[in-house]
């Protein structure tokens, strides 16, 4: 027997993504998913950005997602900031059921904004919301400068992106031309923000952006 | 019960990137509501249209679903039945929309790169089939 349904399935991530949205609506916190591959810069760019931020004012937690070790949330720990970290095991993004747990770790009504590192990964990441404001994709020189052809969907999502090891370009044959074209053609109306974490050059441009 | 659910899908879960899980206990959940509001005791078939943007491993999903449904004597020896649903880009500066099978992201018509997904993320339970 044939029985109709005709139901709209909200995937189980996503109703834990709500969650998170709805709760840090109310708390007036803003969350950030920074998604980036293994060694693009991620933790660097919170060790660069975080002093800078709490400089202007700004409260700041983080969540960290790494397959294992602890290496990371001891690094951001040393900024004297709220710190999870997640292990994900051989699991290749964090869900949104996991940062929905870690949340209620943080004192929300002292924070302004959380941060989460996801797991180092330019494409699983993207398809698991995390209730987040917005995606930051985070992409390093040494890459080369045609990933975001190759892997379009997190460049699609993202509106900003950020280019992290301009002070390497000088020894590769990444091209900033065919990087801006590349990342145009797939949504023209990108913020791309040019940092070198080893200098400190382009931090202005993004302390801004993310307290403006 | 829910401790030896989560063990037994553990495997599945490490030998791939599990959108197929979350997918799965989506419409399980969905599927429970009809199964309990009709009072049917045997679930065999559930058809689902799936959309291709969501990135869905057809194995890795019917893994996931027999993970996800062992525990209801109900669902055992279910499987799903998939209708793939494609993606569709739209531009916003000119309302033209395509299919996103070449996977561009710049409209063909006006030439600008300033578009969302239309079409593709959608999951949708159609009908089960119960035992009569
Ligand atoms: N030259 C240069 N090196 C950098 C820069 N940013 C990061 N690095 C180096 O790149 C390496 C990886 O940086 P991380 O910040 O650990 O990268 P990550 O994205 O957090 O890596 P995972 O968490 O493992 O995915 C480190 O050795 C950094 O010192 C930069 O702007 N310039
Ligand atoms: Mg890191
Ligand atoms: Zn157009």
């Amino acid at each position: 027997m044939e029985i109709k349904v005709m139901q709209n399935v909200l995937k189980a991530n996503d109703v834990f993504a709500e969650n998170t949205t709805e709760l840090l609506k109310t708390k007036g916190v803003r969350l950030f998913n920074l998604i980036g591959s293994p060694g693009a810069g991620k933790t660097s760019v919170l060790e660069l950005m975080i002093p800078l931020l709490k400089d202007k004012g700004a409260r700041i937690a983080v969540i960290e997602g790494d397959c294992a070790t602890a290496r990371d949330a001891q690094r951001i720990a040393t900024l004297d900031v709220p710190v999870v970290q997640i292990n994900t095991g051989n699991g290749c993004h964090l869900d949104a059921s996991q940062v929905g747990k870690v949340l209620g770790e943080f004192s929300l009504d002292a924070l302004d904004m959380v941060i989460i590192e996801n797991v180092g990964n330019l494409v699983c990441p993207t398809g698991f919301d995390l209730g987040a404001d917005e995606k930051i994709a985070i992409i390093s020189v040494t890459e080369g400068d045609d990933k975001p052809l190759k892997y379009p969907r997190i460049f699609h999502e993202a509106k900003a992106v950020i280019l992290t090891k301009i002070d390497l370009i000088p020894y590769t044959n990444f091209s900033l031309q065919r990087f801006t074209d590349a990342l145009r053609s797939i949504r023209q109306d990108q913020e791309l923000f040019l940092l070198s974490c080893t200098t400190g050059e382009g931090s202005d441009p993004l302390v801004e952006r993310f307290w403006p | 019960m829910l401790k030896k659910r989560v063990a037994s899908v553990t495997l599945f879960l490490y030998t791939g990137c599990m959108h197929e899980m979350s997918i799965a206990a989506g419409i399980w959940s969905t599927v429970v509501d009809a199964l309990d509001s009709g009072g049917h005791a045997k679930l065999l078939n559930v058809e689902v249209t799936l959309g291709e943007y969501l990135g869905v491993v057809n194995e890795s999903l019917d893994l996931c679903w027999e993970a996800i449904t062992m525990d209801d004597p109900r669902a055992i020896g279910s499987v799903l039945t998939l209708t793939l649903e494609p993606t569709e880009v739209a531009c916003h500066q000119c309302q033209q929309t395509w299919l996103f099978n070449d996977h561009r992201y710049t409209c063909p018509q006006c030439g600008v790169s300033d578009s969302h997904i239309e079409r593709g993320q959608s999951l949708f339970v159609n009908q089960i089939e119960v035992e009569e």
